[in-house]
């Protein structure tokens, strides 16, 4: 008989295989946007993210079992496979997810002492050292790249164009809301399980909203709105999935709500003024750089705190 | 009654475990079990080891004094039963330490020993008034009472400070341990008259301005058993305040002494505090009953009730006779098979793991703990969920504890308040990576212990060391400066005009023996080093000045000596102030939980 049924919270591993869980719809919904070729990259990152955690464990000499099956490697691979366009090619996102695991994690000592997310660490490294590749998110149709709402308003806005002009011509892409949407499903679900605390993806929606609305209000004509911003790109997905990585956020409440509407409003400026259409890892990394002063600065339970 | 009154602040932190105690709450109590051996650990939690009053081969009987406090924080043992003692043992105690006990092998033909013991008659309240307060603390020492909410701390030392203090707030702590924990609301159904007559006891020992028992919300048929014998009692006892029954909402650690005071009194203990600074005494209900039974009957303590639970058939409270090993009390419980088995001594939160089956229960042990040997999940690196933060009722950072904790940067840690750290265990509990922390916290505090010990012992050191070096530089001052003296008298003698440079010769002497005791990393210490100033000076003053007879060098003289002594005495001040220890560190033996 068990009368000492105390339960305990789940440990890191069954908490991990959740959020993989909970990346699914995101996934499909990826997939069904923007076509199989989704599943393929988010299959070779898991496996080459697995394989080179394997080999760097053996080269380590540190037990093999807990860090492959505990997920959070699978879960590099997912949110790095998510990341990558579709019509790279499959090299892009290995070498990425290998720099994501080896230079974002392991240089650090693995899992718990590094500084920035791994996965966004890949994925800045794809987008810098391969602007062209990840930005094939379709087929290339005539020569021209596959462009994104995103991708596209910001060629077009660096030509000259007003926002209602390019609006109109047939190359617009049209608003993706599916895979946005089907990521806040899963993030919803862990927020409910209590698995990702609510105050990071929360935080960050709202400031990147606040920024959005503030700049479409002053001039709507070279702002895309606000809704349009938010469904757009990996801001859904990273607000649930990239940054509440506990390892490179605050552990402070405070700290947590800082960090969070940090991100929101840098992925909106590097958007609007970067040099690239979506913002998302730069602005994490930038933020998991400040997470540690953050929670010395929004410290709210120790008396004394140097 | 009113349900909620005589609260008037919450703690932070806590977790709500509901659930646990349904299954052992309402079964009687059992016991106790007579074991073939019993083992009288001789070692308290606090304070000095007993020492034997018996030989070995010795027949002893119930309730006779077998071992003598070892001092004034001490306390004596009882033998429980009537038997011959077989010797001294070295037992396990919990958290792996090994102690001294006093073996008992008890008489085949014991009459008396099974049977539970009567409540206190209600004429035990009559003759309480004819009993002076000292003869009281007298009779609850020679009891040998320690507190019994785990901490085990001496319960006639901390009268006795209650009593030569100015007490506002008299707590009787009866909100259980731990969740899971049934032995003081059973104790409370059993003997409530006898809860009261202690409680009664220990308002005419502290002369409390109020007296409170603080019950948890879900003891109903504890406060019905409570309330009533408060009734008994009231019409006799008109003249007092009356005692006041709280019901805290049951939130653990709501029974940890500091959360609790908070709950009563909105006062957060600061971690070097006790309660008695803020005038108020805390004691165990456990503790207050055998106050009772020591202070008007002069019953030793000799058994408690302790909750059984976790991986046995029956689970329950039962009467455990002091020195049981816990194999006894396994088998009691029944537990077909001890080796699947790890065992607590405590509740499943706070708990010591005790490895031996023969570890002797005492008065100190409120429950025993059966988990199942099953492997855990496998530690994990932190990844900083921050689920422990919002638990801790001392508002830590447990991760920023342990990491500062194992790089062994004890003067941060200790700036983390690692010391206001209760032990509760809900940051172990909540911890996701699995991550032992207050066993790491424990080590850490006895860690910086006994750094702070050492760094002690070696300022002692140093301080002696010191002292001799001073008496060395002086006494080469001294040489050196004869010697500047007799350079100093033969220049004289060859030059034409002696008087000037007698001057600069006694004034280079002078200076050259002010270093010694101007240098503060060499300082002298020694109390003859104040009284003789600058001998070095003197000496060559006086034989200078005995050669020619000019006003300079005994003009100089006194007041380089003055200089030097200055310089003497500072240096004197700096030494002791030396790097101590940094913090007073407080010893968390009194937390009575």
């Amino acid at each position: 008989m068990t009368a000492l049924n105390l339960p305990r919270p789940v440990g890191v591993s069954a908490q991990m295989w959740r959020v993989n869980a909970a990346l699914v719809p995101g996934i499909l919904a990826l997939c069904f946007c923007f076509g199989p070729r989704v599943l393929m990259h988010v299959l070779v990152a898991s496996v080459t993210a697995v394989s080179i955690e394997a080999l760097v464990m053996r080269v380590r000499r540190l037990p093999q079992a807990p860090p492959l099956l505990d997920g959070s490697v699978v879960l590099l691979g997912l949110i790095l496979g998510c990341g990558a366009a579709p019509y790279a090619s499959p090299l892009v996102t290995i070498s990425a997810t290998g720099v994501a695991v080896l230079v974002g994690k392991h240089v650090y000592g693995g899992l718990g002492n590094n500084l920035f997310n791994p996965a966004m660490v890949g994925y800045a490294y794809m987008l810098v050292c391969f602007p062209l590749e990840s930005s094939q998110w379709r087929p290339a149709v005539d020569g021209v790249t596959g462009a994104t709402v995103l991708t596209f308003s910001k060629a077009q806005l660096s030509l000259g164009y007003l926002r209602a002009e390019f609006m109109q011509v047939p190359a617009w892409p049209g608003l993706t809301p599916w895979p946005a949407l089907g990521f806040a499903l899963g993030g919803l679900g862990l927020v409910a399980l209590g698995i990702v605390r609510w105050r990071i993806p929360v935080s960050m929606l709202l400031a990147f909203a606040a920024t959005a609305l503030v700049f479409f209000t002053i001039d709507p004509s070279t702002h895309l709105p606000p809704l349009t911003h938010l469904l757009s790109g990996s801001l859904v997905m990273a607000a649930f999935f990239v940054a509440t990585d506990p390892v490179t956020s605050p552990v402070t409440p405070r700290g947590q709500l800082l960090f969070g509407a940090g991100i929101g409003v840098l992925v909106y400026l590097l958007r609007v003024y970067g040099a690239y259409a979506d913002g998302v890892a730069f602005a994490v990394l930038m933020m998991n750089v400040s997470a540690a002063w953050l929670d010395g600065v929004a410290q709210p339970y120790s008396r004394r705190i140097s | 009654m009113s349900a909620i009154t005589g609260i008037v602040a919450d703690f932070p932190g806590g977790m709500l475990l509901p659930g646990l105690r349904e299954a052992t709450a309402d079964l009687p109590v059992r016991g106790p079990c007579l074991p073939t051996r019993l083992t009288l650990p001789l070692d308290g939690q606090v304070g000095l080891e007993a020492m034997a009053l018996v030989r070995a081969g010795e027949q002893v009987q119930r309730g006779q004094l077998i071992a003598r406090a070892g001092g004034y924080i001490g306390a004596c043992v009882h033998a429980p039963v009537a038997g011959r003692v077989e010797g001294l043992a070295q037992v396990t105690r919990p958290g792996g330490r090994r102690a001294q006990a006093i073996v008992l092998v008890p008489d085949a033909d014991q009459p008396d020993a099974t049977a539970a013991p009567v409540a206190l008659p209600d004429l035990a309240l009559s003759a309480r008034h004819e009993i002076a307060t000292e003869t009281l603390l007298a009779r609850i020492a020679a009891a040998g009472l320690v507190g019994q909410g785990g901490a085990g701390f001496p319960t006639a030392v901390k009268l006795s400070e209650g009593s030569a203090s100015a007490v506002r707030l008299l707590v009787v702590n009866a909100v259980e341990c731990e969740p899971g924990l049934t032995c003081d609301q059973r104790l409370i159904r059993d003997y409530a008259t006898d809860v009261v007559l202690g409680v009664q006891v220990l308002a005419q020992i502290t002369d409390a301005e109020r007296c409170v028992i603080a019950l948890e919300d879900d003891m109903l048929a504890a406060r019905q058993a409570l309330e009533a014998a408060l009734l008994k009692f009231a019409s006799q006892d008109a003249q007092r305040s009356p005692i006041e029954v709280v019901v805290v909402p049951s939130r653990y650690p709501s029974g940890a002494e500091r959360q609790l005071i908070q709950r009563l009194t909105g006062v957060e203990l600061k971690p070097e505090e006790l309660p008695i600074h803020h005038g108020v005494v805390v004691q165990n209900v456990a503790t207050t009953r055998a106050v009772a039974r020591a202070a008007l009957m002069e019953e030793p303590l000799t058994e408690r009730y302790v909750t059984v639970l976790g991986e046995v058939a029956a689970p329950g409270n039962f009467r455990v006779l002091n020195g049981t090993p816990a194999r006894v009390l396994l088998e009691a419980a029944g537990c077909p098979d001890p080796s699947a088995v790890r065992l607590r001594f405590g509740g499943p939160l706070t708990g010591q793991y005790v490895d031996d089956l023969d570890a002797p229960l005492d008065k100190r042990t409120a429950a025993l703990t059966v988990e199942p040997r099953a492997p855990e999940l496998p530690e994990r690196a932190c990844i900083r969920c921050g689920a422990c933060l919002p638990v801790c009722p001392s508002r830590l950072h447990p991760p920023a504890l342990d990491e500062r904790l194992r790089n062994r940067d004890f003067d941060v840690a200790l700036d983390f308040d690692l010391f206001a750290c209760i032990e509760c265990g809900l940051c172990d509990y909540v911890c996701p990576s699995r991550i032992p922390l207050v066993s790491h916290f424990r080590a850490g505090k006895r860690a910086i212990e006994r750094q702070h010990r050492l760094q002690q012992e070696a300022d002692r050191y140093r301080e002696m060391v010191e002292a001799r070096a001073g008496h060395d530089a002086r006494r080469e001052a001294l040489a050196d400066a004869r010697r500047a003296a007799r350079r100093a008298r033969r220049s004289a003698d060859r030059l034409a005009a002696p008087g000037q440079t007698e001057v600069s010769a006694v004034e280079s002497a002078a200076h050259f023996s002010a270093p010694p005791g101007a240098e503060p990393g060499a300082l002298p210490s020694s109390p003859s080093e104040g009284r003789s100033p600058a001998p070095g000076s003197q000496v060559a003053a006086s034989s200078a000045g005995s050669e020619g007879p000019s006003a300079g060098p005994q003009a100089a003289t006194p007041e380089d000596g003055l200089q030097a002594d200055i310089a003497a005495a500072v240096a004197r001040v700096r030494a002791r102030r030396r790097p101590g220890p940094g913090r007073p560190v407080k010893s968390d033996a009194e937390d009575d939980r």
